[in-house]
């Protein structure tokens, strides 16, 4: 009991040894992760898949509460791709139940998501996942959509592709009914139209399970990111690895600003004038107006507890 | 007692920093050490006259390789002379290894300057195949071990493979994208597409469209058809019309008299690998439309880079397997 003890002690003071320490070089203000490595994970310990994928839910919990000891503000998973809907019937109805029973759990936990003033947003094309998912997310979304000191993106049925295709047809639409002129389209207005707004670009990249592609996730807003491709499996992510992705973020980080200067150059348009301004503003209150009514569709009608939560936050 | 302590805090935390460095510089050298130890073994054979390349036989090989230049430092010309040498070295050995297609892109713009110098320096290279350099806007810009002139075509000879050169500029980054938005808008607002029915194929036609007239330098009609195809598709061709003769132009390297205009589109599929020289791991700003599956290498310095970590680097791509999502 008492080595239990000492053991947890010591894992504490190590982690605010490394958070500290690390704190001393810049922090990425984005981070993405591409949790991989689950099943393979439950394979080798000859578990069930879907023991792998709660292990991997944990883990992500962990992971979360390390970020926040860092002082990174967002940071986005890759929970579930549309092309994984590709797997079996029974895989696919294990993770949406699982992904529903912990996103209620994330809603339900009000203490961890007040505590750290965390907002959830689910992103992806939620419209394909069934009705009982799509209900704990926006349940989600909509008990922490006050918070505002960090950010938590967790992409379900989500592919980059799609997100990209949805802004270019948002803009689309709007161009079709007079809000915007073709002309207005730029780099800035096309990450306010993706899904990860307002904070698109991803300044630190991490797949786990050692492959080293994208696989559709955050193309756009991973372009000039730092980027770490580490071998080891999703569920046995630890802090070390993630101050190891950190490091090598802060021994990259000249390079990074100025890879960034660079292209950001590259995309400057002309001073925009004040009618563009306005045009633009319209057309991301519409964005926005459309999410925080899809989340009011679908959302169950919130307990006691939850609107006595919001209301002392107004 | 509290402000004392979390000033001790702080100067230990800053102590530790430097060591704390130093311990992961170490083991990044070592992980790397044991990453080009275990890649050792005659996966390329390159000899040092330019005049035969094998392929080693591996697993999987990519047919359109990118070669992303992301070292922001280099400003004078001295720098890119020197790196010129080395990107020649990069392609003979990806060609080597089996790719057709090698897109080189560089967004800090040191690529501008030197487009027509490197394209002198690479018309010197004999890489074993015949190949084509295309420059700005899908233009080919020369041949590279020419093709045979035959019925007033400029062909590559019938069976012999083919590759190719693309030199990305700044345009093949984001801003293509967002170019490619604007002209779906464009159709929108003109009503010839509604927006509802926009999709994945209509951003593909828009962002492979490359159209530009021109009376400069025009080449003969050089198709690839049949010599450079990936997995079945037609993935390059290249096309020079005149539009008072529907037949090829001909004529090589000169402007056929009957030429007034001529448009060019090249279609690239995805690139399957990208390898990212500069001094740090960053991910390049290519197309974002095209690296879906795109697998991503460090290269390291591209002036430090040589044939072992080209090896390492074609080993880890072979083996590596491509579920999309299952």
């Amino acid at each position: 009991m008492m080595k239990k003890g000492v053991v947890r002690w010591s894992k504490r003071l190590a982690r605010f040894l490394v958070s500290r320490v690390l704190r001393c070089g810049p922090i990425p203000k984005h981070v993405a992760f591409i949790m991989d490595g689950n099943r393979r994970w439950a394979e080798r310990r000859r578990m069930m898949r879907q023991e792998g994928h709660a292990y991997g839910f944990l883990q992500l919990k962990e992971c979360l509460k390390w970020c926040l000891d860092l002082g990174i503000k967002v940071v986005t998973v890759y929970a579930f791709s549309l092309e994984n809907f590709k797997r079996s019937a029974v895989e696919v109805e294990t993770i949406m139940k699982l992904a529903e029973e912990k996103l209620n759990e994330l809603a339900e936990e009000r203490g961890f998501l007040d505590r750290h003033g965390i907002k959830v947003q689910i992103l992806g094309d939620l419209d394909v996942l069934p009705q009982h998912v799509k209900a704990a997310a926006c349940r989600a979304m909509k008990v922490s959509e006050h918070h505002e000191q960090a950010v938590l993106n967790i992409c379900i049925a989500y592919t980059s592709r799609e997100e990209m295709l949805r802004a270019v047809a948002n803009m689309a639409e709007a161009v079709e009914d007079g809000t915007l002129k073709p002309d207005d389209v730029t780099d800035e207005l096309f990450s306010e139209s993706l899904y990860t707004r307002p904070v698109s670009q991803v300044d630190l990249l991490v797949r786990t399970s050692g492959e080293t592609r994208l696989s559709d996730f955050l193309l756009w807003q991973s372009a000039c990111a730092c980027v770490q491709f580490q071998p080891v499996l999703w569920p046995d992510f630890s802090l070390w690895h993630l101050a190891s992705a950190i490091l090598q973020y802060q021994r990259s980080f000249s390079d990074l600003q100025a890879t960034r200067r660079r292209s950001e150059l590259n995309g400057r348009e002309q001073e925009e004038d004040r009618s563009v301004s306005v045009r633009k503003a319209e057309y991301l209150k519409r964005l926005e107006d459309r999410r925080k009514s899809f989340i009011l569709r679908h959302a169950p009608p919130m307990t006691a507890g939850e609107q006595h939560g919001s209301k002392e936050h107004e | 007692m509290k402000s004392i302590k979390s000033l001790l805090c702080w100067v230990t935390s800053l102590a530790l920093y430097p060591v704390w460095v130093a311990v992961h510089v170490i083991f990044e050298l070592q992980k790397r050490a044991m990453f080009l130890r275990s890649a050792k073994g005659p996966f390329l054979q390159v000899t040092s006259t330019s005049s035969s390349c094998d392929v080693g036989k591996g697993g999987r090989t990519a047919g359109h390789v990118l070669l992303a230049l992301n070292d922001a430092s280099f400003t004078l010309p001295r720098h890119v002379e020197h790196e010129m040498v080395k990107l020649k070295s990069c392609i003979r050995w990806a060609f080597a290894s089996g790719a057709r297609i090698i897109s080189v892109y560089n967004m800090h713009g040191w690529l501008e300057g030197a487009k027509e110098s490197l394209m002198t320096a690479l018309q010197e290279e004999d890489f074993g195949i015949t190949t084509v350099l295309i420059g700005e806007n899908g233009r080919p810009v020369g041949w590279i071990r020419g093709g045979t002139f035959r019925e007033g075509r400029w062909d590559a000879k019938n069976g012999e493979e083919c590759g190719a050169i693309f030199f990305d500029d700044l345009d093949s980054g984001k801003q293509r994208l967002i170019q490619c938005a604007r002209e779906l808008c464009q159709d929108v607002k003109e009503s010839k597409e509604p927006c509802q029915r926009i999709n994945a194929g209509d951003i593909e036609e828009h962002l492979h469209k490359k159209s530009r007239c021109c009376n400069q330098k025009c080449f003969a009609q050089i198709s690839l058809r049949t010599s450079l195809s990936l997995d079945g598709h037609t993935c390059l061709l290249v096309e020079h019309t005149s539009d008072k003769n529907s037949a090829s132009a001909v004529g090589c390297l000169d402007t056929p008299p009957s030429a007034t205009s001529c448009s060019c589109s090249v279609r690239l599929p995805e690139p399957e690998m990208a390898i990212s020289f500069g001094p740090a791991f960053i991910l390049p700003d290519y197309n974002p439309w095209q690296t879906r599956l795109t697998e991503f290498f460090e290269g390291g310095e591209l002036k430090r880079v040589k044939l072992a970590d080209l090896e390492a680097i074609l080993l880890r791509f072979s083996s590596s397997e491509v579920r999309v999502g299952k």
